[in-house]
């Protein structure tokens, strides 16, 4: 993770950032503002995850929005400006513009929990929550460290019923000769011509994967191979959480107290002075929203502003972590 | 000098035994059929600072007795007599006084560590004593001062090494400030160096700060030095034994066997590149393995060195980025991963035998001579996750063995046996050898290396640092060497 801005910070001031940002977002959908979050969050997406990681985001994300803007309308027929008619169904531009604003909406609110994710982090969820709700900030704690773990033991399962190839014979039909202890005894020539039969076997059967490998991909071979690893990685997962369980239940877990936390977050001045920061901005931000909101509106007919001058205030309080990054860099 | 832990007349035996069912508890130990108690009557007394190892054959019920002296890990069955911890009960003790007055450590680095980060870990017992945050933030700094854990007390647990994982399970243990400390074999898994240095926070534990240490073992060489005392548990019963002496052991076995001269490679890795992620750096580079056909061949190395990543490329389960890989045995091999829970899937250990007949097979009467060869009758009905470590470890030979392959490949085979099984396992594997099947195997189990292996190649940093065979191998190693133990004595005696 990134270091940031935030991280000198007590947690509840990203917290607030975020939540100003999907509030302001949220409840006033405007064209306007909802493409200046839009393009403030893209931005800090890119200092926070990455120019790559941003744009991998939209790969999927985009054309969601598509489907959205392209069905939505269909459904919604009100408006005054009618482009098409299908069957009995009207469909409008305003109804286009409408969908067009929400599913930037939509990316927007994406992108800003995206970016959250990136700055909070389940350490500082906890910091924040570890007071009030210990057990709950306990389990998440768990859970950060069992995913992983759940998806490295499914590959490692994977790894191991492919390695071993004698195990997996396409052909039922083979048998092989004598019992194990039997053949250890038995005379050489009998041996040698159990393993020169192995050995057309195997030629055999290495011959036949080739064949049937395209083919074998989707059969029901493949599917049952998942299955198992589901039910390996299942029972193995369960076996493991009763030890992990008795390691907890070692050390007090369950014993009737008040739990505490160890995580201590210092509200200091500087955190104050920049709460009360956020919160001018904020105040102004939404002063712009409630101007521009007031009397917008898409149905029946488009109606109210497009902009003015109050949604640099909007951008302004979006900028709050700019000017964090910045006042470190002067304060150092 | 008062009592830590005294057993008064303490019986304890799965209660199967008398239903004749199997034991609903998941660990060491099976029921005994002939009525017998599995564990005692015991009326042993172990003193307060001391040291001491219990040492005892697997699935002789070592973890069972010490579970019993631990209240919350108590299994169900029939218990007789008393525990009494510094003077009181055991199963009257609260989940508080318990957790401050017993500590417990597991084998499995990875299973008993709770939360994400080391310094929660720390904290999470002292967090649901309720102690307060003054207090708490005080002994979490004491502990990780004490360990030297600074340098990591925020990384992500799943990116710690193995012994940095015990020893994280150790010190949280100890933050709770237990007077006895109980560890089931804590070293198990660890590899040679990372298993010196938990055994020497254990001292320090034991000398420094006064509390009594109770561990299994199935390498009392290890720990001997710290030691006061051994404890041999022998059908239920607790004997003083001596603490064996630590002295290197260096094969007598020939430098060269016939089967290296054949020159028939049965897998070659040639200048492999290898790591997980595009950024992570290279786990493996430019490494070599040359395994000739019907040999034994081991691979060691510290933690972390490449060994499964090795054997991973010489299994065809990941791809080298650079180099190349030649295995003419690639459709006829076995493979035994470090955890042999990853293998099981049926419910029973006859069930998991029978998995592959239909693709391989074999017939019922190769399962019973498997069964008997690797000692595992009687254990038919039992669920695998039943059995102990070491029994698993043999199931997941035998369900392997039984495909015949010809290339086996074995990740850390040996561990949790004891010297007997061990030297049925060293048995079987130059009958397997003599038969013709290739074998490599990764392993820390140095003296088992020195005495099976036909040549032995140490990995470090990604790389082959040497292959010879044993015997100038640890004639030429100055530190990483064997030491002898009751494995390699039994070995040199055959």
């Amino acid at each position: 993770m990134k270091p940031t801005a935030f991280d000198s910070l007590h947690p509840a001031l990203a917290l607030a950032y975020f939540a100003v940002a999907l509030v302001l977002a949220m409840a006033a959908p405007h064209p306007t503002l909802l493409a200046l979050s839009f393009a403030i969050a893209a931005l800090y997406g890119v200092w926070l995850r990455g120019g790559r990681a941003v744009v991998r985001s939209f790969a999927w994300q985009l054309p969601l929005l598509a489907v959205i803007v392209a069905v939505n309308p269909l459904f919604s027929s009100t408006g005054t400006t009618e482009l098409l008619r299908i069957g009995t169904q009207a469909v409008y531009a305003e109804g286009y513009a409408n969908a067009a604003t929400m599913a930037l909406l939509l990316l927007c609110v994406m992108q800003w929990f995206s970016n959250a994710d990136a700055v909070l982090g389940s350490d500082k969820v906890m910091g924040t929550l570890g007071g009030i709700l210990p057990t709950i900030s306990l389990m998440i704690s768990m859970i950060m460290r069992l995913i992983p773990q759940f998806v490295r033991r499914g590959h490692t399962i994977n790894n191991a019923l492919n390695a071993c190839t004698a195990a997996r014979n396409p052909s039922a039909s083979m048998v092989s000769g004598g019992a194990f202890a039997k053949e250890a005894e038995s005379s050489p020539a009998v041996k040698e011509a159990h393993e020169a039969e192995r050995a057309r076997h195997q030629e055999r059967r290495a011959e036949q994967n080739d064949a049937n490998k395209p083919a074998q991909r989707f059969s029901a071979i493949r599917f049952a191979d998942h299955l198992r690893t589901t039910t390996t990685l299942m029972g193995w997962s369960m076996e493991n959480s009763l030890e992990t369980a008795d390691s907890m239940r070692c050390r007090g877990w369950g014993a009737n107290r008040k739990r505490t936390t160890f995580r201590r977050n210092r509200f200091r001045t500087y955190d104050a002075f920049a709460l009360g920061a956020l919160a001018l901005l904020s105040a102004g931000a939404a002063t712009a929203a409630y101007t521009l909101m007031d009397g917008f509106g898409f149905f029946p007919a488009f109606h109210g502003s497009l902009g003015n001058p109050l949604v640099v205030l909007y951008a302004l309080a979006l900028c709050f972590p700019f000017m964090l990054e910045l006042l470190g860099k002067v304060r150092r | 000098m008062s009592a830590a832990l005294a057993f008064d007349n303490f019986a304890f035996s799965y209660q199967a035994a008398a239903e004749a069912e199997p034991p609903t508890e998941r660990f060491d130990a099976q029921p005994n059929q002939d009525g017998r108690p599995l564990i005692g009557p015991l009326c042993t007394e172990i003193e307060e600072g001391s040291f001491t190892l219990i040492t005892g054959a697997t699935g002789c019920g070592k973890t069972t007795l010490l579970r019993c002296c631990k209240p919350e890990l108590a299994p169900n069955g029939i218990r007789t007599g008393a525990i009494k911890i510094f003077g009181n009960d055991s199963s009257a003790l609260s989940v508080e006084e318990s957790a401050s007055t017993v500590g417990f450590v597991m084998q499995s680095p990875d299973n008993q560590l709770v939360c994400s980060e080391p310094w929660h870990e720390l904290a999470f017992g002292l967090e649901n004593l309720g102690v307060p945050q003054d207090a708490m933030r005080r002994r979490v700094a004491e502990i990780a001062h004490f360990f030297g854990m600074n340098s990591w007390l925020h990384q992500n647990v799943n990116d710690l090494s193995g012994g940095q994982k015990q020893l994280l399970a150790l010190a949280s243990a100890l933050a709770c400030a237990p007077r006895l400390l109980l560890l089931d074999e804590p070293t198990s898994q660890l590899d040679p160096v990372a298993a010196h240095s938990l055994t020497h926070a254990l001292f320090r534990i034991n000398r420094e700060l006064g509390i009594t240490v109770l561990a299994t073992t199935h390498a009392p060489e290890l720990m001997a030095p710290y030691a006061t005392q051994r404890l041999a548990l022998e059908n239920g019963q607790l004997k003083e034994a001596a603490l064996p002496a630590s002295k290197a052991f260096t094969p007598v076995a020939p430098t060269e066997t016939p089967a290296q001269r054949t020159n028939e490679p049965a897998l070659q890795v040639r200048d492999a590149s290898f790591r997980y992620e595009r950024k992570a750096p290279f786990v493996l580079r430019g490494c070599n393995l040359t395994v000739q056909k019907g040999t034994l061949h081991a691979i060691v190395g510290g933690n972390g060195c490449g060994k499964s990543t090795l054997l991973a490329l010489a299994a065809g389960t990941m791809r080298a980025e650079r180099g190349r890989t030649k295995a003419p045995l690639r459709e006829s091999q076995g493979f035994i991963p470090q955890d042999p829970k990853a293998l099981f899937v049926c419910d029973s250990v006859a069930e998991e035998l029978r998995d592959w007949q239909r693709a391989c097979g074999y017939g019922d009467e190769e399962i019973d001579a498997m069964m008997r060869r690797l000692g595992l009758q009687g254990l038919e009905n039992l669920h695998p996750y039943d059995l102990s470590g070491g029994q698993q470890q043999l199931l997941a030979f035998a369900k392997v063995l039984l495909t015949r392959p010809k290339l086996l490949l074995l990740d850390e085979a040996t561990k949790g046996l004891d010297a007997a099984t061990k030297l049925m396992a060293a048995k079987l594997c130059r009958a397997l050898t003599a038969e013709g099947v290739t074998i490599v195997m990764a392993t820390h189990d140095l003296p088992f290396a020195a005495c099976v292996a036909d040549r032995i190649t140490m990995l470090f940093d990604g790389e082959d640092a040497c292959t010879e065979a044993p015997g100038e191998f640890f004639r030429n190693n100055l530190f990483y060497r064997a030491a002898e133990n009751d494995f390699t004595r039994a070995w040199v005696c055959q």
